[in-house]
């Protein structure tokens, strides 16, 4: 799936004729993600399925993909993340963890803006799906190792993102981020030092 | 209130309450158990309104009990109690060891109020005794935690001094040992080893939550572990008013908490009327020092 294949290309050109025009800016953005085979716990133990229904692991591969658009990409290029967004994103316990001190580790904020293009690249998701009696799947962890490269004035920001996002479905049916156990890691010109694990996230031993 | 054959202390893993039992709680979203699919282990209930939400707020507080019932209508006299605190926002823990024979509120020992009166009434008990409310209650009984130790793969832990009981069966030399089901029993309900009997044998229940915890979590290193041990774990559990979300998210907050960060503190007490234990003078000062942030400083 593509969530945003942003063909950006934007052509600047001086205001003089005589001038030579300024070579064309690439600012497009890919965000092509996959999901890999489910791995599936059932509180069935006499009946494991070993599929998960197709909805669902789109919701979980479109939540990701959201994640990473919102928190990622949107931050690279207008500088913050949109509360709103986030909040479609989240569900509130999450939601409050950000606000207490996670969303430094979770949203790529005050990086050096992307001014040319950005591009994630990860294998494929790690699917869990934690499945009732009745084979509904009631919530997810998808296992995540994006890497993201942008194009900024002063060169390359690369961003290494790893863990998990545990996801739930509310009662609305909708699929939001509720937890999560991530590492992070921010490098090029003029980034600034961040953390780079949340503290209330699970730590392994 | 005594039993007069075997007074049989259980242990109940905190993490088996907190990762075990309430994570896989889960269930209750997820509709009835099938009995088919394996013996119920434990019962987890929550009281009051109150849920843990993952949000770094209050904390709460929960009952880990053994109880000797024999059989699913046999509720047991309580006889391995411990009321733990958890704080959310310091992944910390304090587990509060209360000796059986301590004289409740209420007047009886405190191991009596489960038997007559199932977990709300032991609930209560402690409540008033603490001046806390207790959110979530696990119980479970020898079958139970035989059973649930096994299929967690045994538990490791530090045995810090000998167990010679031929009562429970328990001899154990110092050292790091795998503990089977069957010897996590033993280790819990020996009371002969030590001139204290149950005293000690309280602190060494808690040793074993400990060691529970730390044994889960060196087996379940995420988040995708978590959900596969909730689903094994959820065939085996009875839920009360239990809420699979907040369940998750209690048994998620377990995994946080570092076993270093737990501490284990029995309730002070002395002689009292007949058999029973009284509170001492110093009781009222650790209540206190626990429920202000689930968490005992001054220790």
């Amino acid at each position: 799936m593509i969530l945003a294949l942003v063909a950006g290309a934007v052509v600047v050109l001086g205001g003089d004729d005589k001038k030579t025009a300024a070579p064309e800016v690439d600012t497009s953005t890919t965000l092509e993600l996959t999901i890999g085979d489910p791995v599936v716990a059932s509180l069935n133990a006499f009946s494991l399925p070993t599929d998960v229904p197709a909805d669902v692991s789109q919701a979980v591969l479109g939540l990701v993909e959201d994640y990473a658009n919102e928190a990622t990409v949107v931050p690279l290029r207008k500088g913050t993340a949109k509360d709103a967004a986030l909040g479609k994103l989240f569900d509130d316990p999450a939601l409050a963890k950000l606000a207490a001190g996670d969303r430094a580790l979770l949203v790529d904020e005050g990086l050096p803006k992307a001014t040319g293009k950005i591009v994630v690249t990860a294998p494929p998701i790690g699917f869990t799906a934690l499945m009732g009696d009745g084979g509904a799947v009631v919530m997810a962890n998808a296992a995540i190792d994006l890497t993201i490269t942008a194009e900024a004035k002063r060169g390359d920001v690369t961003i290494r993102r790893t863990g998990s996002l545990v996801l739930l479905q509310l009662l609305d049916s909708t699929w939001k981020v509720t937890g999560w156990t991530l590492h992070v890691e921010r490098s090029g010109t003029g980034v600034q030092a961040g953390p780079t694990d949340a503290p209330t996230t699970t730590v392994a031993p | 209130m005594r039993r007069p054959l075997v007074r049989l202390l259980l242990v109940v893993p905190l993490c088996g309450l907190l990762v075990a039992g309430l994570l896989s709680a889960a269930w209750l979203a997820l509709g009835q158990p099938t009995p088919a699919q394996g013996a119920i282990w434990f019962q987890v209930t929550q009281f009051g309104d109150t849920q843990f939400d993952n949000s770094p707020t209050e904390p709460f507080f929960f009952l880990a009990l053994g109880n000797d019932g024999r059989t699913d209508d046999d509720k047991g006299l309580g006889d391995a109690i411990h009321v733990i605190g958890v704080n959310p926002t310091t992944h910390e823990a304090t587990i509060i060891n209360v000796p059986r024979d301590t004289q409740a509120p209420s007047g009886d020992k405190i191991n009596a109020y489960h038997a007559l009166q199932g977990l709300p009434g032991i609930v209560e008990q402690l409540n008033q005794m603490m001046g806390i409310e207790i959110s979530y209650a696990l119980t479970t009984n020898f079958p139970g935690i035989i059973a649930m130790v096994d299929e967690i793969g045994g538990i490791d832990i530090n045995v810090t001094k000998t167990f010679e009981d031929k009562n429970s069966g328990a001899f154990f030399q110092p050292g790091f040992q795998h503990l089977t089901g069957d010897q996590v029993l033993r280790y819990s309900r020996d009371r002969y080893s030590w001139t204290d009997g149950d005293i000690t044998r309280t602190a060494n229940q808690a040793d074993l939550i400990i060691a529970t915890l730390t044994t889960l979590r060196a087996q379940n290193p995420g988040d995708a572990g978590t959900m596969r041990l909730v689903a094994f774990l959820a065939r085996h559990v009875r839920t009360m008013n239990v809420d699979l979300v907040g369940l998750w998210r209690l048994g998620r907050l377990a995994m946080q908490i570092d076993p270093a960060a737990v501490k284990s503190i029995t309730v002070p007490v002395g002689s009292g009327s007949g058999s029973n234990l009284a509170l001492t003078g110093a009781a009222p000062a650790l209540f206190a020092d626990f429920r202000d942030d689930g968490v005992v400083q001054s220790q």
